[in-house]
């Protein structure tokens, strides 16, 4: 069975630039945030993930996404 | 026979502040140190005239606490050289810096005390010199090491505070897992580019996936941000040695100057 579900993508910092601040996609049900991760390509260019929330909880990137689910991905802030 | 100090320093001082020569002279009258002449000042009533400013936002007996607690600052790069400053200004009586590296040219555009006649220095022993300049009632360690928060822990003894201004999150990490297994309030912040990130007394699992570097490689570090991040850490330090406000416990505050976002998670 495959359903589709709506995710609402919310991105941060240097990972909206030439993508977008908020955005709701539909995605087949199964989808993890690491396959958003990877079609997104927001972590190329020597740009890491920090924060992943689901529905601002902590979670990790093989979290299966459930209908109507918030995602919202943070780069990797490690400076002094 | 020669007056008590407290005698001395009620009448050497004006409308309830003690000038710095004042106190100067109560250091030589009566072989103490300027943290001892301060401790017996502020205990009668009598406020160094360098926190004349703090007040109200610092009473005096919270003035007291400040000068009687100790604070370690691990990283004296960006952050660390900046809330070296702020918690020296403020009263803070007791620092411990630890860094190994030395000041290169590139840290010029974000580094406290760091200038061009200084390169190659030590970051520690520079920074250790300048904050004695400003506060003399300042009591300051400084270590020319990388501090290993699994080898050193016993470096952090009687620390009421200990600053995450570290570079990488590999060692940000171990520093918080440490502290919370010591229970020592540890205070998180990091930055890269015009965003920046925060947390107090907690591990850090939750930002750092893994120890690798973070943005920050590819998007650098301007000075606002950092004196930002200073701020935000030094007054985390200020809340919990004086147990007041609310601190960033169980709390991610991130910040994107950019856009002037602060989220709390």
């Amino acid at each position: 069975m495959s359903e589709n579900i709506n995710i609402t993508l919310k991105l941060f910092a240097q990972y909206r630039d030439g993508r977008f601040k908020v955005e709701k996609r539909v995605y087949k049900s199964g989808t993890t945030p690491q396959n958003i991760i990877d079609e997104l390509g927001i972590t190329k260019d020597k740009l890491p993930l920090g924060v992943l929330m689901v529905n601002s909880k902590h979670e990790k990137e093989e979290y299966i996404l459930q209908e109507g689910d918030t995602l919202a991905l943070f780069p990797k802030i490690g400076g002094g | 026979m020669q007056k008590s100090i407290e005698q001395f320093l009620i009448e050497q001082s004006h409308d309830t502040f003690l000038p710095i020569l004042k106190e100067k002279e109560a250091v030589k009258l009566y072989g103490l140190s300027f943290q001892e002449v301060e401790n017996i000042a502020l205990k009668v009533g009598i406020t160094p005239l360098r926190y004349k400013r703090n007040q109200s936002t610092i009473n005096i007996e919270n003035q007291l606490k400040l000068l009687n607690s100790h604070v370690a600052i691990v990283g004296c790069g960006g952050l660390g050289g900046h809330v070296a400053e702020i918690l020296t200004r403020i009263g803070v009586g007791n620092l411990t810096l630890f860094d190994f590296d030395i000041f290169e040219e590139h840290n010029l555009n974000r580094q406290n005390f760091s200038n061009y006649t200084n390169l190659g220095k030590q970051k520690v022993l520079v920074v250790k010199e300048a904050l004695e300049t400003i506060n003399p009632s300042l009591h300051v360690k400084a270590f020319v090491k990388k501090f290993d928060p699994f080898k050193d822990t016993n470096m952090l003894y009687g620390i009421n505070v200990v600053i995450d201004a570290l570079d990488n999150p590999k060692t940000k990490l171990e520093l918080a897992f440490t502290c919370k297994e010591k229970n020592i309030a540890f205070v998180h912040g990091a930055i890269a580019g015009m965003t920046g990130q925060f947390t107090t007394c907690n591990t850090l699992e939750n930002l750092y996936k893994d120890g690798g570097y973070g943005i920050e490689k590819s998007v650098g570090n301007p000075s606002f941000s950092v004196t930002f991040a200073a701020s935000i850490q030094s007054a985390e330090v200020i809340k919990i040695l004086l147990n007041r406000g609310k601190t960033l416990k169980n709390q991610i505050l991130m910040t994107n100057l950019a856009q002037n976002e602060f989220i709390i998670l």
